[in-house]
């Protein structure tokens, strides 16, 4: 399906085929690993019950606008002015021409999570695999599970891959190829379809899980007090001397930052395939809902419940403080092995979060898939060509240098994303200006969105926005970039991936300058 | 929750927030696909 805009240069864009699919596409792309993952132990860590008081604080004073700001920004970017990634999109919101160069930004974090997503994304499409067939089954420790992962992501040799990294990188290319097939057959076709397809499947999954999950009882009898309910207690149970901490705040505002998926650039982009006068008010609200829904009530009665059911709560501790990995990859497989049908529920388990992974990882690829067709008048195929070329290449060094990813993952998935949803909050509210902000956010709605919004967005959210990325700088920006705690012999790989991200910019930099150089000429021309 | 490690059961404030945060997130989620509904009916 194509729609036509005001814009003379830009081609005709595509468009979501229905409603329901623009609203589970968009929750796909929310809804990924961290769900299931980083929800439970981030809610364990920081004060149980408690925690989700500033985490719906959080959600909304800056979850909730932020996503009506990015879907606004996306349908006026691309509705009104044929831009679907976000350099063109930022450029159509002020007259200044540096703008599309802030842009840059939502390329670059896209480009960069896709590159070391894809890489975990492919994990948990081998872990499916290997419950179902039961690989791993007769591992009975972390420590084991550890050696385990380590190998099979090639960094160790052991006798389960003695192939060294070759398992990996056969699911690695599998699922690259399924990203970048997906993202050939465009937005109704490909995204659309997918979420169609994998959003239900990932609701099922979760649903089975959680019915499992809360019938196990005490599993050991020789542990009564290692049961269901203690997990939900070291959930639920509130610690409210947490509250004062300001880590418990910034833990929920990160928590929600990542879950919702904003800052990232990817949001934009399905929401400029919207048309002009289309609800956005109604339908992002929708898609924050469905993406809380999958985290705190699915997400938050799978992996810690019953990690505190079969390895009690002390050890769930030290296994939330290990962090999400351990949980998932680690903590989850020994479970499945000691419940009747644990090849199906570690197939149901990792098949969640594979899905979980793909719907937000074409999410990721379609701003740059849209930035080459429409900038550069690429075909979809030579735009999919292009894209995959790039992740390959890039990717290369993520799966044989385990820093590699954890220096990608601060710079464009935490530090970026702050940075980024900063700089498009005051360029909607105070460059764009917040009149036009709000027509833009209400135009079309379906709902009546409280007028107590227009001030939470043009004053509250870049505030709470500067004091987390503050905060970010001060704890972890610094650390990191002076390299703090880092390994000798890991220095140089880090330097490394620094330049390698410095080079990421610095070429979509040159790309957005190439592009818009060449529209001049086009203008020029006409 | 807490970093003792001497949770055995749900306490009263834990059922509370339980049922708060899951109630409200069930009401609001299926409000909105009500809304959405029908919206869709009666554009139709």
């Amino acid at each position: 399906m194509t729609e036509p805009h005001s814009d003379p240069l830009a081609l005709p864009r595509e468009a979501w085929a229905s409603r329901l699919g623009l609203i589970l596409a968009m929750a796909g792309n929310a809804i990924g690993l961290g769900n299931f993952l980083r929800f439970p132990v981030q809610a364990a860590r920081h004060g149980g019950g408690a925690f989700m008081i500033p985490y719906f604080v959080a959600f909304l004073l800056l979850g909730v606008p932020l996503m009506w700001v990015e879907w606004a920004i996306g349908r006026h970017g691309g509705s009104q002015h044929g831009h679907g990634s976000s350099p063109g999109m930022f450029q159509a919101l002020s007259r200044w021409p540096g703008a599309k160069y802030l842009g840059v930004i939502g390329l670059f974090n896209c480009f960069v999570v896709l590159v070391y997503y894809t890489c975990v994304e492919s994990w948990t499409m081998a872990y499916s695999l290997f419950s179902a067939s039961g690989k791993y089954f007769g591992i009975t420790s972390r420590a084991e599970m550890g050696r385990f992962l380590s190998s099979f992501q090639g960094f160790t040799s052991s006798e389960y891959f003695p192939g060294g990294f070759e398992t990996a990188y056969v699911f690695l290319i599998i699922t690259l190829a399924l990203n970048i097939f997906i993202l050939y057959r465009g937005i109704s076709g490909g995204i659309e379809r997918l979420g169609k397809i994998a959003m239900p499947l990932l609701f099922l999954f979760a649903v089975v899980l959680v019915g499992r999950v809360l019938t196990l009882g005490a599993p050991d009898p020789a542990h009564p007090d290692w049961n269901v309910t203690a997990g939900l207690a070291y959930l639920w149970n509130p610690d409210f001397s947490q509250l004062s901490q300001s880590g418990t705040w910034l833990a929920a505002a990160g928590q929600i930052f990542f879950t919702l998926s904003v800052g990232m650039g990817s949001i934009q982009c399905y929401a400029s395939y919207l048309k002009r006068n289309q609800d956005l008010a109604l339908a992002g609200l929708t898609t924050a809902m469905t993406n809380e829904f999958a985290e705190v009530l699915l997400g938050g009665c799978i992996a810690i419940p019953v990690a505190v059911a079969f390895f009690g709560l002390t050890e769930t501790q030290s296994i939330a403080a290990a962090g999400p990995y351990d949980l998932g990859f680690q903590s989850m497989p020994i479970i499945f092995q000691k419940i009747p049908m644990g090849h199906l529920f570690g197939g149901l388990w990792f098949g969640l979060l594979f899905f979980a992974g793909i719907t937000s990882s074409v999410a990721m690829g379609q701003p740059i898939m849209a930035f080459l067709q429409e900038e550069f008048g690429m075909t979809r195929r030579r735009a999919t060509a292009a894209l995959a070329i790039a992740v390959v290449l890039f990717i290369q060094p993520v799966i044989f240098l385990r820093a590699f990813s954890g220096e990608m993952d601060f710079w464009a998935g935490t530090f970026g994303l702050a940075v980024f949803a900063l700089i498009e909050t005051i360029l909607f509210a105070w460059v764009f200006g917040m009149d036009k902000a709000w027509a833009e956010i209400t135009r079309g709605a379906d709902i009546r969105v409280p007028r107590i919004f227009y001030y939470v967005i043009k004053y509250v959210t870049p505030l709470y926005l500067l004091f987390l990325l503050g905060f970010w700088t001060v704890q972890d920006a610094k650390r990191t970039l002076l390299m703090e705690g880092v390994a000798t012999a890991d220095r140089p790989v880090i330097l490394w991936a620094r330049a390698m991200l410095v080079f990421i910019m610095a070429g979509f930099m040159t790309l957005v300058a190439v592009a818009w150089r060449r529209r001049k000429h086009h203008k020029r021309a006409r | 929750m807490t970093a003792a490690g001497a949770v055995t059961g749900l306490t009263a404030g834990g059922v509370v927030f339980m049922v708060l945060a899951w109630g409200g997130i069930i009401g609001v989620t299926l409000y909105c696909f009500y809304k959405l509904l029908k919206t869709e009916e009666r554009k139709r």
